[in-house]
């Protein structure tokens, strides 16, 4: 009885243990895991990702070369970062604040290495060639290489 | 005269629904009718995919035991897979994170039982100590309840010998504050007044109803999964199951309160145990599920069980859990019946009920 008396005195002296929430922002620890972000210029458009996604919150669209984060569906589990093969996805430690929209968050992949983007390129210079009338030999050569 | 009343589904002792007609006879109640399936989510038809995200799934089943859930579905799997051996390591850090997940589930439990009797102060104390667990998480794994560190294989992240030494700091703070709720808690005669005598659950039944986890071990019923079947590091570091002998609310908290400092004891024995080993974190599977296996972990609340079979296959067959909540429900009616109203929430809360596992 005593006990919890002198706790109760200990607290009333005592600066307040919570924090004012909203107005002063929760400080994380280093290592949270937050956030993924995509880096586009290293991406190469593998799907492992999405393959891998447990929310299955990363939709990776070839045909317009972007990928689709929906960043109010991830877990923050971190198996992309883990499964990328260029590192191009990295995990942040800031959250996102509370939003009324759903946070998705579309990033153009510019990556020249990506096989998608690479075999585009290729057929437009051979539009090019084409269209010039003078096919070029080295072209076809290289995409066999 | 009879009354009927509905404890439940809303209720502010629990914090998820679960329903209880209650037959009165005045104060004293006379039936039970218990009701529980508000929370089913169908995780289990939902297990039948890919068995890596199976391990962030089985976090999903219950927020308070998550390292407990996924750790015994990951032993589950790894079972059914040839030629896959757990790095040391891998095994340290899980057990380690399930001692300490057993210290915060048991500050939880232990301050909502309190709070369930009128005692919100040592119910905000206790969940200011929680808070220091789950900064922990927070430092280790980073997060603080869903902690995602486990793998099919392995684990995902290491602890560091900086990072031993700070949980090892934790252990002396974390137990000096124990140690003063412990004073508050068991000398206190308002609290033992109340709860003494209240619920009793004799050890004849216990056995017959099957309980698991600190119901039975509060019933004198010396059974603990760590210690009969011992699992991960358990086979090296002993754990003596620890027993009361009255079978009533008090006898079932104060076994809480002792395993808080049994928890404590073998984080202390087991983060030594990392010097040394290899940094191998991960063990790569080569085959892929094929057969049958079972898991049994104990969680905070009891025996927790993980029912995996393969087909050869990325998606698994079947999986089954048999969850501690799910083993203790069957003997909140029977310790119910008879008792006073006043009583009723008391008298479950001491069950540690967590409906998200009951209905899964």
């Amino acid at each position: 009885m005593l006990d919890i008396l002198e706790n109760i005195l200990k607290n009333a002296v005592s600066k307040p243990y919570t924090s004012n929430y909203p107005f002063t922002p929760y400080q994380h620890f280093p290592g949270t895991r937050a956030d993924v972000t995509f880096d586009g210029t290293k991406c190469i458009l593998c799907q492992l990702c999405q393959r891998s996604c447990p929310a299955e919150c990363i939709i990776i669209h070839k045909e317009e070369t972007t990928i689709e984060y929906l960043n109010t569906q991830c877990i923050r589990c971190g198996t992309c970062v883990r499964v990328c093969p260029t590192n191009a996805i990295s995990q942040n430690e800031v959250y996102t604040k509370p939003s009324r929209e759903r946070l998705t968050i579309y990033t153009l992949v510019t990556n020249e290495n990506a096989p998608i983007i690479k075999k585009r390129k290729m057929e437009a210079a051979k539009k090019a060639a084409d269209a010039e009338g003078k096919p070029v030999p080295d072209k076809p050569e290289e995409a066999k290489k | 005269m009879r009354t009927s009343i509905q404890f439940g589904p809303q209720h502010p002792v629990w914090i998820e629904p679960l329903r209880l007609k209650l037959t009165m006879d005045g104060e004293i109640v006379k039936g039970v009718d218990l009701e529980a399936g508000y929370v089913h989510r169908g995780l289990e038809k939902k297990f039948e995919w890919d068995y890596n995200k199976g391990a962030y799934l089985s976090e999903r089943v219950c927020a308070i035991c998550t390292q407990h859930h996924s750790t015994c579905y990951c032993l589950a799997v790894e079972g059914t897979m040839a030629g896959l051996e757990l790095p040391r390591r891998a095994a340290i850090i899980r057990t380690i994170m399930l001692e300490l997940e057993r210290l915060h589930s048991h500050f939880l439990a232990i301050g909502l039982t309190l709070e369930s009797i009128g005692f919100e102060n040592l119910f905000m104390l206790c969940f200011r100590n929680r808070e220091q667990v789950l900064d922990v998480f927070e430092r280790t794994t980073g997060n603080r309840v869903l902690h995602g560190i486990n793998i099919v294989g392995g684990v995902t992240r290491n602890i560091g010998p900086e990072m031993g030494k700070e949980i090892l700091d934790f252990c002396d703070d974390i137990e000096k504050r124990a140690r003063d709720l412990e004073k508050m808690i068991v000398n206190s005669y308002t609290i033992k007044e109340r709860m003494q005598g209240v619920g009793v659950m004799t050890e004849k039944m216990a056995k017959e109803l099957g309980v698991v986890g600190p119901v039975a071990r509060g019933s004198n019923v010396p059974y603990d999964v760590r210690h009969a079947a011992p699992y991960l590091l358990y086979k090296e570091v002993k754990v003596t199951p620890i027993v009361e002998k009255d079978g009533d609310c008090w006898a079932r908290s104060l076994v809480r309160v002792r395993e808080i400092f049994q928890s404590i004891d073998l984080i202390r024995q087991l983060v030594p145990l990392l010097e040394g080993t290899p940094d191998e974190l991960f063990a790569k599977a080569k085959a892929m599920p094929e057969g049958e296996n079972f898991a049994r972990v104990e969680a905070p609340r009891g025996e927790l069980f993980y029912y995996v079979r393969g087909k050869k296959s990325k998606e698994l067959d079947r999986v089954k859990i048999r969850t501690s909540t799910y083993g203790n429900g069957l003997g909140i009616a029977p310790l119910i019946k008879g008792s006073y109203l006043a009583d009723v929430g008391l008298i479950t809360i001491t069950f540690d009920p967590c409906i998200g596992c009951f209905d899964r």
